[in-house]
């Protein structure tokens, strides 16, 4: 028997632009689920605008950065102006079991598409709105992104040097990363809801408030220690060493976390057991600890002489958790990513064969099948004839006069 | 969620059970005797480190019931068969192949139960050639790339705050995990779900691997600078007078209809911005990204940062805010706490715990629903806590057979 997918059958309308949320309508469609992302050329989706492109030739159809969030899904281009464009939606509404957005708040209203409408329209639809701040609060109007959810969640405060200011990876919007996530989970579980109850819902998921969950023992230790969490570096509250050790190399390190006695007297051995190690004021753990920046100068010594790979595989076979400092040449290729299919080829029109990011979810039972992500409009002939039922003239006749954009 | 869930993890999966009990899910902590090794993990409640007072385990662990089982005999493996058959999803952490040793691997529990979910995290998954290396969080952000970014150029890596890798991991899983249940919804059948939390990083380091296949760059670090495009960085952090902002020049229209408040705002405070005039252009001439230089951004942040260092963060949020301006102050944990629109939106849920004998505020909601709710259900159980509930009540054993399950350590002595 052919194994399926897992979301097979579930049925997406996916207004998703820009940032966060098209990433997790990505991962419904690497998973099964139909997802028809309607767009507009008079709104395109930034991310068809964004680096990198195939040859560095701007092409709304080449965007590396479109690819990587938008992989499965087809692509429909109805002018929504236009009242057979308008009503092709509202089919697409009664078919799907969710639609999903990431407008500022109250733009679904004026297209005539928010949850009261939607609910005409299908009495037991979801809803999931995707935005930075939320649809409700003081500041739900105002504009947002991920690195406003960055500031207020307190991330960028506790993220950097003791001694330097806030700080942020400067590629990676964590909230747009973490975001998707829950808009996922919410929307499996408002279908799983739906099936025990018949009932739709509108989920409202903001940036900002899972990125708090994902600082919560620092707000505890604010209210019961009345201590105020600070950034720290790479400095841990037990564990030692730990930190990033340069290197042999320009810019080369390894990272390495010593948290018990074990560990510490396999570290020592791999070193060589260097007289240091057996001086008195490094004996425990606690004593180390209170000497620590002395200690990682002198384990610094030996890393600096080895390459940051040796200083992993020799840590490795002595069962201590060190990792190189990698890059992203690095990552694509490592052999153990490879034999998990993280990045998989496939080919895509305009950018030819091309590394297409697989979730990091591994199902045993059923099967994931990625699809390149679509041209812009690729799909408007397939979801109205194959998924629809329009006979083909009709669907000529309403691409004659103008239904679709482009 | 209706999901009872056999929770089997360590500090590296806490978050994935919790996220499931906040939906409503009934989530059972399953500790070895004495309860989970990872109760050490500081900070403490009165920094007093006794296992029920760490304050990751109370945040991460809340809403959960709690019993304790030595899977390592058999009279406990049986315990543990008898539980994953009531139950429709495990979620563990132990090593690869460490359940499987114990004969209570993925395999022998779908004979017995093949309605169940088994979500394993580790932190190569349970497959490939890093699957046996030792890991922590700061390992795998430095290999998944991500400390490679974090930092200033010429200073050490740093990892981000807090365990970041654990929690991405863990919703991950929790996500592993619904995809799992809504397919067994149709088939009637569980499956193993995998989640290797260096595979999660790597995704979440997004941007890099893409860039560097189509453009052989990536991204340096640049400590409170976000890259646009291959390599100009646009500062994001700006420090004001009493701590810092987050403000960024954007490019095109959404640019233009910043600055043009913000040149007003500076004009009308009549105070000297040198160098006003040359921001006072990009008003009319949008700013493209793609033909500007490092030196001529800086000089127009140059601009706007004598701007900002003049005011305080809570006035530039709120004067911006009128204005229409993206600026936003950084928030330190105390702020957060006290953030207008969190409470707005009914974030915090106080919760008790009468052995600290004062209410805390918890993180509560993931989102808000017009139907259902989803939030922390109440504190992290105590050791054991709930052992004649799970044995007694769903396992139906009596009150003789579960002592003396306590008498030959199958579950221990209730301590406390």
């Amino acid at each position: 028997m052919r194994s399926q997918q897992a979301l097979e059958g579930l049925k997406i309308l996916d207004f998703t632009w820009w940032a966060a949320a098209p990433l997790a309508t990505k991962y419904l469609g690497d998973f099964g689920a139909q997802v028809i992302k309607v767009e507009s050329h008079n709104r395109l989706d930034l991310l068809r605008y964004t680096q990198p492109f195939k040859d560095d030739r701007v092409d709304l159809d080449g965007s590396g950065t479109f690819l990587q969030s938008n992989t499965s899904k087809y692509s429909i281009t109805p002018d929504l102006t236009h009242p057979q464009g308008f009503a092709i939606i509202q089919q697409l509404v009664r078919w799907a079991d969710a639609v999903i957005e990431n407008f500022r708040p109250g733009t679904m209203d004026k297209l005539c598409l928010g949850y009261g409408d939607l609910r005409k329209i299908k009495e037991d639809i979801i809803l999931v709105s995707s935005s930075s701040l939320g649809q409700s609060g003081a500041y739900s109007r105002a504009k947002g992104h991920a690195f406003v959810a960055g500031a207020v969640s307190g991330h960028f405060y506790l993220t950097g040097y003791a001694d330097g200011p806030p700080s942020s990876p400067p590629s990676i919007p964590v909230a747009d990363m973490v975001q998707p996530l829950f808009t996922v989970i919410a929307l499996l579980a408002a279908v799983d809801y739906r099936r025990r109850t018949g009932r739709g819902q509108w989920i409202d998921i903001s940036q900002i408030e899972p990125l708090v969950h994902f600082i919560a023992p620092a707000l505890l230790d604010l209210q019961v220690n009345q201590r105020h969490p600070r950034r720290v570096g790479n400095w841990h509250p037990t564990a030692v060493p730990h930190g990033a050790f340069r290197c042999k190399g320009d810019d080369e390190w390894c990272a390495i976390a010593v948290f018990t006695e074990q560990e510490w007297q396999a570290l020592c051995h791999t070193m060589g057991n260097p007289v240091w190690t057996r001086k008195p004021k490094f004996s425990t753990q606690v004593e180390r600890k209170k000497r620590e920046n002395e200690l990682e100068r002198l384990i610094e010594e030996w890393t600096s002489r080895l390459s940051a790979h040796d200083v992993m595989e020799r840590l490795q076979l002595a069962k201590v958790a060190a990792g190189v400092v990698q890059r992203a040449p690095d990552l694509l290729r490592d052999d153990h990513l490879r034999e998990r299919g993280s990045f998989i080829p496939l080919h895509h029109p305009v950018m030819g064969e091309c590394s297409h990011p697989t979730p990091p979810i591994k199902l045993s039972r059923t099967r994931m099948q990625l699809r390149t992500c679509p041209l812009l409009g690729e799909h408007n002939e397939y979801v109205c004839t194959e998924i629809l039922g329009m006979s083909l003239d009709y669907f000529l006749k309403c691409m004659r006069e103008g239904v679709f954009e482009g | 969620m209706s999901a009872r869930t056999l929770d089997l993890t360590n500090q590296t999966g806490w978050l994935c059970g919790r996220i499931l009990s906040d939906l409503g899910a009934e989530v059972i902590k399953v500790e070895r005797p004495g309860g989970d090794a990872d109760r050490n993990v500081a900070p403490f409640y009165r920094d007093k480190p006794q296992p029920e007072r760490s304050l990751y385990w109370m945040a991460y662990n809340a809403g959960k019931k709690g019993i304790t089982l030595n899977l390592e005999t058999a009279r406990g493996r049986d315990l543990f068969m008898q539980l994953a058959s009531v139950c429709d999803l495990i979620v563990e952490t132990f090593p690869p192949g460490y359940m499987r040793e114990f004969g209570i691997g993925y395999e022998s529990v779908s004979h017995v139960a093949p309605h169940i979910i088994v979500t394993s995290i580790t932190p190569f998954g349970q497959t490939g050639s890093k699957r046996d290396y030792k890991a922590s969080d700061i390992t795998l952000m430095a290999l998944a790339g991500v400390m490679a970014t974090v930092g200033r150029p010429n200073r050490v890596p740093l990892r981000l705050p807090l365990d970041q890798s654990y929690n991405i991991a863990s919703a991950n899983a929790a996500m592993g995990s619904l995809i799992a249940y809504h397919e067994r919804q149709l088939s009637g059948m569980g499956q193993h779900v995998d989640i290797s939390i260096y595979e999660c990083l790597v995704r979440f380091n997004y941007r890099d691997p893409i860039f560097w296949e189509f453009s052989r760059t990536y991204s340096r670090r640049s400590e409170d600078r976000s890259i646009r495009g291959k390599d100009l960085y646009a500062r994001i952090i700006w420090p004001c007078q009493d701590g810092y902002v987050t403000w960024m020049f954007f490019g095109g229209q959404m640019g233009a209809r910043e600055i043009g408040p913000l040149i007003r705002w500076m004009k009308e405070e009549t105070i000297d911005v040198p160098g006003i005039d040359k921001l006072s252009k990009l008003e009319q001439e949008e700013l493209d990204f793609s033909r500007l230089s490092q030196d001529e951004l800086m000089q127009f942040e140059d601009v706007v940062a004598q701007f900002f260092a003049r005011h305080g963060r809570k006035e530039l949020q709120e004067q911006g805010m009128k204005r229409g301006l993206t600026v936003v102050a950084v928030n330190d944990i105390e702020d957060v706490l006290l953030d207008a629109q969190l409470s707005a939106r009914g974030f915090w849920m106080k919760i008790e715990d009468e052995t600290l004998g004062e209410a805390v505020s918890y993180p509560g909601h993931w989102f808000i629903s017009s139907e259902t709710e989803n939030h922390v259900r109440g504190r992290a159980p105590y050791i054991g806590e709930h052992n004649e509930e799970i044995y007694e009540g769903l396992l139906g054993l009596s009150q003789s057979q579960l002592e003396s399950l306590r008498q030959d350590g199958t579950i221990g002595e209730f301590l406390r």
